[in-house]
């Protein structure tokens, strides 16, 4: 159980204290040093032209103070839930995050609260994700879990996945974009806090407004070194916490897409504009560990006897060659044939698959769900599947 | 003077005896029916009124009486029409040395005297033969429906005057001769695979699923030829037995929908649409207890288009019948339990926008929206479904290709062949397909290699399938092996199995 200090709860009672605007928030923090000064009149804090709202509200914040036995059951709502919060006065408050303007004067956490120390880096994506790259979010998110916490929402889609790979690891934060209280997916939340910390910025009672999100997308941005863009099309919510880690100057990473896809038009767009591009958690951890690039330098890919660097990189393999080297002795001919087919070619209709083979299409189906089971390949709807190129299995 | 006849009315499928006593007493001009006679029953008095003055006959003008026993069974229909007029022509000495004790008496008489038509002739004909009665008169119209049961005698009368004429011997009606049951060889369906282009995994599934009688769903965009496909099942069903005809036709003969023939010789193929009740589903309605769509479907097929848009409670309805194959339905006047074996086949989009799994087309729909639009479909109900199977949409290249499709035709002659191994497999249970097979029957006939238990085991938790798919995934592949001659369940067959089940775990 967490023990507050006064100042700490008094930062927990006024942020859940909707009546104060947030500049009246701000105004009260600036100018108070000690508690002992909210003995001082409304005009101390707020000057002269204090308007009697004002005064009013100043009136409950001192009536609190005073009154010693609520300032003692505040916290309790919060211990009956698990629920700690780290008001920004708190020394496990993420310093980086405490030099926002406008940082959240609490936050409400469930969960391992070891993990705000480590580092983090956000895995975030939207909703609308195909399967295989929905695998290969949730892999990736896992084997970043080696290095980083991995911060995430909650929404459908990329999250979840990253969010699921993550708490395998039991490395996930989950930034809400409501009050822990009035989340909808409380099993989700559950399961978060389980493998990880769920954080929400926001005070109990708080409903998922629009602005929120924006808010929660801030926090996501501001709390990690990098942020891995896992899908999203042109306009999609999720690229305003790209834009706000852009303006923080964070590192950027997108899954590639093919063209035309629209789930990864963004993605794309990204690495287009110097984000680099990710197919694995070691692409992340190498270019996190080299310092930034300026502008590309491909003068050594110019020699013939360059092979790209991927000798190399011999870790940083992309998985589907792994996979094909681990999993190719127990599969069949025609399951050869067909995994070698959809890594050539993608993501295919059964119909093309069985084309490129030349098996039938009982024989394809029946390579393919083989497939599926080992799970080398995903089924993406319609009778299309792709490669699994996750290498979790 | 007193005059007895027999007839027969039916309680769900089964016929009950019923003695029609007529009592003549001298008192003022009345009738008199006693013995639990509904609307149609009591208003027998004005047609046989009519009927016996018009067939050159006098009415008695003295007090009848008529009683039909046992009295606590309730008596529906006009079906009492000739047994109550030919037991007051007895009474009253109009057929003076005439024995109507062996004969069972059906119909309902026009004002004229001649005979009309009646619903559920067949399966009272059956039970009447359990029973042990040997001659029947029957409408004329209905004559068809009766020529197919033997070691009976029945006469088919035009008019009150025939059955009259027919009774003193004047002018005997020649009994109706027994047909043999041949199943229809031309289909009357106009549909046929060798139209619907592309579409192989589909159509694949489609030849599994009726071959084993499994449950079928088909998901897809709109526009991919879900419906088309359904259509076609008809053209692909295996011929019925005489068995199986005649309990088809004799749930058709009840709800009162035969046609000329007399017998149903195709499976039926019920395409009941969206706005069906509870009740159209399964059975009852405001006049008895009527057969409902499932039971209509019985031995056939029961195609669900646009299955989410059901009302709910319509759905689950199905859960019962769909493990038992019967239903039972209970009303104020009673609980009937009529046969429901039917193979479900149902299709439905694969999310609200429809464009889900399209290569061409984008869907719109987030991954919440989705499982909101397959929620609509219970778990229990889609664990029913042993064969689920995406529908996809056709490329305009396999639309205008010219290369014909294989025919109904050829897919039906590997169905007929399936069948049969499944026929000579349950001579000895009293099911016909795998997809009635039992626990226990499961054991005898689908032992699984190692090799097979290892796949299955795998599957389950890769593909996180229920527990309870596991019995409907060991049938369907036993259905693939008996297409393919095989004795034994293969690992190929399992995982072709299996493959038709992924859409729920996703």
């Amino acid at each position: 159980m967490m023990h507050y200090s006064d100042e700490e709860i008094f930062y927990i009672w006024l942020d859940g204290f909707s009546r104060f605007t947030a500049t009246d928030k701000n105004t009260l923090l600036q100018k108070v040093e000690f508690l002992s000064d909210f003995s001082f009149g409304a005009e101390y804090f707020f000057g002269a032209d204090v308007t009697p709202e004002q005064r009013e509200n100043y009136a409950d914040l001192q009536a609190f103070l005073a009154d010693e036995a609520a300032m003692r059951n505040l916290p309790q709502i919060f211990t009956a839930d698990n629920v700690f919060c780290i008001p920004k006065i708190h020394h496990a408050y993420p310093p980086i995050l405490r030099q926002e303007p406008d940082a959240p004067l609490v936050l409400y956490c469930l969960g391992n609260a070891d993990l705000l120390q480590s580092d983090k880096f956000a895995v975030i994506g939207s909703r609308r994700i195909p399967p295989a790259m929905e695998k290969l979010t949730e892999s990736v998110a896992y084997d970043l879990t080696e290095r980083y916490a991995v911060v995430t929402g909650m929404a459908d889609g990329g999250d979840t996945a990253a969010l699921q790979g993550a708490a395998q690891g039991n490395k996930v934060i989950c930034i809400l974009p409501c009050g822990i209280d009035t989340a909808l997916d409380k099993e989700q939340v559950q399961t978060a806090a389980a493998h990880g910390l769920v954080i929400s910025p926001f005070p109990y009672g708080q409903s998922a407004m629009k602005y929120c999100y924006v808010k929660r997308n801030t926090v996501i941005a501001a709390l990690s070194e990098g942020i891995l863009l896992v899908a999203a099309d042109e306009g999609s919510g999720t690229l305003s916490t790209v834009r706000e880690a852009i303006l923080r100057k964070k590192r950027l990473f997108a899954f590639p897409y093919a063209p035309g896809v629209a789930a990864g038009k963004a993605c794309n767009q990204l690495i287009k504009n110097g984000a680099a591009l990710c197919e694995c958690a070691e692409d992340v951890f190498s270019a996190m560990d080299a310092p930034e690039k300026g502008d590309a330098d491909f003068s050594s890919l110019a020699d013939p006897k360059s092979d790209f660097g991927t000798e190399n990189r011999k870790e940083n393999r992309t998985n589907t060659e792994i996979l094909q080297k681990n999993n190719a002795k127990d599969l069949s001919e025609e399951q050869k044939t067909v995994l070698e087919v959809l890594t050539t070619y993608g993501e295919s209709h059964i119909i093309e698959i069985t084309q490129r083979t030349g098996l039938n299409e009982q024989q394809t189906l029946i390579a393919l769900s083989m497939l599926e089971i080992k799970q080398l390949a995903v089924r993406c709807g319609g009778n299309r599947f792709a490669p699994n190129v996750s290498n979790k299995r | 003077m007193l005059a007895k006849t027999n007839s027969f009315t039916l309680y769900g499928l089964e016929g009950i005896p019923i003695e029609v006593e007529t009592d003549i007493n001298y008192g003022i001009a009345a009738f008199e029916m006693v013995g639990l006679a509904d609307t149609a029953v009591k208003e027998s008095k004005e047609r046989i009124f009519s009927a016996i003055r018009n067939s050159g006959r006098k009415f008695p003008d003295t007090r009848i009486t008529v009683n039909l026993a046992p009295a606590s069974i309730r008596k529906e229909g006009a079906a009492f029409d000739l047994p109550i007029a030919m037991s007051v022509l007895k009474a009253s000495d109009q057929l003076v040395g005439v024995d109507l004790s062996e004969y069972v008496l059906l119909g309902e008489l026009a004002l004229n005297g001649a005979l009309r038509p009646l619903v559920g002739v067949l399966p009272i004909l059956i039970s009447a033969k359990s029973r042990g009665f040997r001659k029947f008169i029957i409408p004329f119209a209905n004559a068809n429906e009766a020529s197919f049961i033997g070691d009976i005698e029945v006469f088919p009368a035009r008019s009150l005057k025939e059955v009259i004429d027919h009774c003193s011997g004047y002018a005997p009606i020649p009994p109706v001769s027994v047909r043999s049951f041949s199943a229809a060889r031309e289909s009357a369906c106009v549909h046929d695979l060798s139209y619907v282009k592309g579409q192989t995994v589909a159509k694949r599934a489609l030849e599994i699923a009726v071959s084993g009688g499994h449950n079928l769903l088909l998901v897809g965009p709109p526009g991919a030829g879900k419906t088309m496909l359904a259509k076609c099942i008809p053209s692909i069903m295996p011929d019925m037995t005489f068995a199986e005809a005649l309990e088809v036709t004799k749930i058709h003969s009840v709800a009162g929908n035969l046609g000329k023939d007399g017998i149903i010789t195709t499976r039926p193929f019920r395409t009941p649409h969206h706005s069906a009740t509870m009740v159209a589903m399964c059975g009852g309605g405001t006049h008895g207890v009527k057969p409902g769509e499932i039971s209509l479907a019985h031995n056939g097929v029961l195609f669900l288009d646009e299955m989410p848009e059901y009302s709910r409670a319509t759905l689950e309805s199905l859960r019962q019948p769909l493990e038992d194959g019967v239903i039972t339905v209970n009303r104020a006047i009673g609980s009937i339990t009529y046969p429901a074996s039917f193979t479900l086949c149902a299709s439905m989009n694969p999310c609200p926008c429809g464009n889900y799994g399209s290569g061409e087309r984008r869907c719109t729909c987030t991954p919440a929206m989705r499982q909101k639009y397959r929620a609509r479909i219970s778990g229990p109900l889609l664990d029913r479904i042993d064969i689920q199977v995406e529908v996809d949409a056709v490329r305009y290249d396999d639309l205008i290709s010219r290369t014909p499709a294989e025919s109904s035709a050829s897919v039906r002659s590997r169905v007929e062949k399936a069948r049969e191994i499944q026929r000579n497999r349950f001579a000895s249970a009293d099911i016909y397909t795998n997809s009635q097979m039992t626990e226990r029957e499961i054991r005898t006939f689908c032992p699984l290699s190692e090799e097979c238990e290892e796949i299955l085991r795998e599957s389950f938790m890769r593909l996180h399938l229920s527990a309870r798919a596991r019995s409907r995934i060991i049938k369907v592949a036993r259905t693939i092996a008996d297409l393919d001659f095989a004795e034994n369940i293969s690992p190929v067959h399992i995982v072709e199995a299996i493959s038709y089940r992924t859409y729920e775990s996703e």
